[in-house]
């Protein structure tokens, strides 16, 4: 199945169609899920080790039996994924074609179909007109649904607070899961780093997924040129032609602080372009997550 | 390279124009929307540049257009070998030929320079599709009628004169009035330097005063020597018609006019009389006497009408008689009182079947007036060279190349019928700066902006 671009993926009015889609297409690949939850399900008695976790082991059994068993549990469906997803004017760029919007959009709800199909509850936290918007992370048919629903609707407009949004779905979250976070990074880099880093401490799983256009990275415009803010309104008359270098070296070294910062605070991390296919852009950044897990790097999953 | 409309390059000044247009579009720069500005180097703000130019390729396309046109409009005709041809096909000549006293002299190469100008003359005329020649003693008048004649003509009009160029032939001043389209060609006929003494022969009574002069162009030596003459001045063709009353103031008239030298020798062979108010057969005459018409009596007239001596002391004379004893309109009014009415009419009979000038006089026989008639009647009969023609120095090569110049292709291209002879080349460049237009309106349109073409970043391929 060869990948759908992001165009036709975006063409496609029922995001929930357009998830599954990217889903599919991911599914080729036949890789065990990308996400861990707790172990809570009693599965088995195995003889103790040595080097065995004491706190795993079985003392009403080890008092009825005399012998050490260290307790073993099996993988359950209960992780809690949640989904910010930055809807600020920014990301209504570019005008033409597909938005970052319209592209976190597909992503966002790709993932909820996934985490959804997976057994796992799956929630979304954004800022709407100001205001934090919430759904709260379940699992199920009908709250996927609700939650595509919810995602379809938003617009990008106004600004948005990140480092509240984020600390806020953090709160949320019952225990200890993931947190994918969909933006652009440019609004309030520092604070949004600190709060990224801050969940992570606390054991949750944070996920950084930042968009960008082609347009963005290039500065597609030639000699004069008044370029607006779309968050502040802001004008600025420049000479694109002469600013282009300067402002090549300005994003690309952005780009590389974000993911530099990322690793350092144990964030996990992905660019996506809008001309990528948002299937191809997902299942690369999904393998190289399980490979991550395989080698033991990110996965926070613990045992009980 | 010649240009039909040079005041076209006045349009240059519109280059400006596309500058100007591109200097201040800048001010209506398009506004586009953008994520953020945070990457914008606040020091590349463009009142920083504000003097500088943008597209500068559209901007020398746009100028280019401009020029072209203007150059267009400036007519512009390359020379080629096929045009010059063609355009000397059109060439038109007037000649005008010196027959002056000093063309007599003899060549470098021998015979007369006169017989050598009129060969010149003849090879000249023949390299022309038109021309005309006018053969005078005076090139200077005969310059006026040249031009007017080359004006009626179409084609390269040139005048042409042939001459030995003696010193005061030729003026700048007498050129003034041959237009600058009309090209002027002086053709030197080289006359060798006098060396032998001339004879320059003053008579005054029966006596003549002899100056053997030697003349080089450094230098003028003259003997003097007096002797008796065997010819009287009076005793020759010119006689006296006067009334029985008028004899002696007529008598007086003539010895007052012999005490004026004439520079030998006379003419003898043509009669002239003059014919006081008071001559019995004057009415006679009057009527049956025609106009001048043999050629040594108009010449004559003209002598007489260009003395000075007879035209000041005729303004001031009182006409004697009234000019309707006869009719005078017949003939040729040789000098006036200041009022205009006539004081000497000439006209012309036949006695004893030979042609003769009668000088019909209107003032009185023994007037000043009188007397400077018959001084300048022995005047006009001279027919020594003019001392004017013994100049033996010429005009220099350099003043005559000063006033030398080639005919103007363009008046040929405007007089001449045959349009490819002088067809401006403006349409090519019309064509290009046609072509110039669509090239900047696909610029405009089609070519996409430099940046780009540039290779895009792929975004995944960095963050793998």
């Amino acid at each position: 199945m060869s990948a759908l671009s992001p165009t036709v993926v975006a063409a496609i009015d029922d995001l929930e169609l357009a998830a599954r889609i990217v889903v599919e297409g991911l599914r080729t690949g036949g890789h065990r899920s990308p996400f861990h939850g707790y172990s809570t399900e009693f599965r088995q008695h195995r003889p103790y080790r040595a080097g065995d976790d004491l706190k795993y082991l079985d003392w009403k059994l080890f008092a009825r039996s005399d012998r050490l068993y260290t307790r073993q549990f099996r993988e359950t469906t209960n992780l809690s994924v949640m989904i910010v997803l930055d809807t600020s004017a920014s990301m209504a760029f570019p005008p033409e074609g597909v938005s970052k919007c319209q592209y976190g959009q597909i992503v966002a709800a790709a993932l909820s179909y996934l985490v959804s199909e997976q057994g796992h509850a799956v929630g979304l936290m954004t800022m709407d007109a100001g205001k934090l918007s919430y759904v709260a992370a379940r699992g199920g048919r009908q709250h996927l649904r609700a939650l595509l629903a919810r995602i379809d609707r938003f617009t990008p407009a106004g600004a948005w607070d990140p480092a509240r949004v984020i600390a806020r779905s953090a709160q949320l979250l019952q225990r200890r899961g993931v947190v994918i976070v969909i933006s652009d990074f440019y609004d309030a880099e520092e604070e949004t780093r600190r709060e990224m880093r801050r969940v992570a401490q606390r054991g949750h799983d944070v996920a950084m997924l930042q968009l960008i256009s082609p347009s963005e990275m290039e500065l597609p415009y030639t000699d004069h040129v008044e370029l607006e803010d779309l968050e502040s309104g802001e004008r600025r008359l420049v000479d694109a032609t002469t600013i282009a270098p300067a402002y090549h070296d300005a994003i690309h070294d952005f780009i590389a602080r974000c993911r530099g910062n990322a690793l350092r605070d144990g964030v996990d991390y992905a660019l996506m372009s809008t001309a990528t296919p948002p299937e191809t852009a997902l299942r690369d950044y999904l393998l190289r997550r399980s490979r991550g897990l395989a080698a033991g790097h990110a996965p926070r999953a613990v045992q009980k | 390279m010649t240009w039909g409309n040079a005041w076209a390059w006045a349009g240059l000044v519109t280059l400006a124009l596309p500058v100007l247009i591109h200097l201040l579009s800048r001010g209506h720069a398009r506004v586009q929307r953008f994520p953020t500005l945070r990457f914008l180097e606040a020091s590349r703000l463009l009142p920083t540049r504000r003097t500088r130019l943008h597209d500068l390729l559209l901007l020398a396309v746009r100028a280019s257009i401009l020029a072209a046109a203007v150059i267009a409009l400036a007519q512009p005709a390359l020379r080629t070998a096929n045009r010059s041809r063609a355009v000397g096909r059109t060439l038109v000549r007037a000649i005008v030929l010196d027959t002056s006293a000093s063309m007599e002299r003899a060549t470098t190469s021998g015979g007369r320079a006169v017989d050598s100008a009129r060969a010149m003359a003849r090879r000249i005329a023949g390299e022309a599709q038109a021309s005309m020649l006018i053969e005078t003693r005076f090139p200077p008048r005969a310059i006026a009628g040249a031009v007017e004649w080359l004006n009626t003509q179409t084609g390269r009009g040139e005048l042409v004169v042939v001459s030995d160029f003696q010193r005061g032939t030729l003026s700048a001043a007498d050129l003034a009035i041959v237009p600058p389209t009309v090209g002027v060609r002086l053709q030197r006929i080289l006359v060798r330097e006098p060396t032998l003494p001339v004879d320059l022969i003053a008579r005054s009574g029966h006596d003549d005063v002899i100056a053997r002069t030697t003349l080089t162009p450094q230098s003028t030596n003259v003997e003097w020597s007096l002797r008796r003459s065997a010819v009287h001045t009076s005793n020759d063709q010119l006689s006296l018609l006067a009334g029985p009353s008028e004899g002696v103031r007529a008598d007086a008239s003539r010895r007052a006019a012999e005490t004026f030298a004439v520079r030998a020798p006379l003419d003898s062979a043509h009669a002239i009389a003059i014919v006081y108010p008071q001559f019995a057969q004057r009415a006679d005459l009057l009527r049956t006497a025609s106009v001048p018409a043999a050629r040594w009596a108009t010449e004559i007239v003209a002598r007489l009408h260009a003395d000075s001596i007879l035209a000041v002391s005729s303004m001031s004379a009182v006409a004697a008689i009234s000019t309707t004893g006869g009719d005078t309109t017949r003939g040729l009014v040789v000098a006036r009182t200041i009022a205009g009415k006539p004081t000497v009419v000439a006209m012309q009979d036949s006695s004893d079947g030979a042609q003769r000038l009668l000088l019909f006089s209107f003032v009185d026989a023994g007037s000043l007036t009188s007397a400077a008639l018959i001084t300048a009647v022995n005047g006009a009969r001279s027919l020594a060279t003019p001392l004017s023609e013994l100049e033996p120095s010429t005009l220099s090569d350099a003043t005559l190349a000063a006033l030398r110049r080639e005919p103007a292709v363009e008046a040929a291209a405007r007089n001449s019928t045959n349009r490819t002879a002088g067809a401006s080349d403006g349409r090519w460049l019309w064509l290009l700066a046609l072509l110039l237009l669509a090239l900047e309106t696909w610029m405009r349109r089609a070519l996409p902006p430099a940046s780009l073409s540039r290779p895009r970043l792929d975004a995944n391929e960095r963050a793998a």
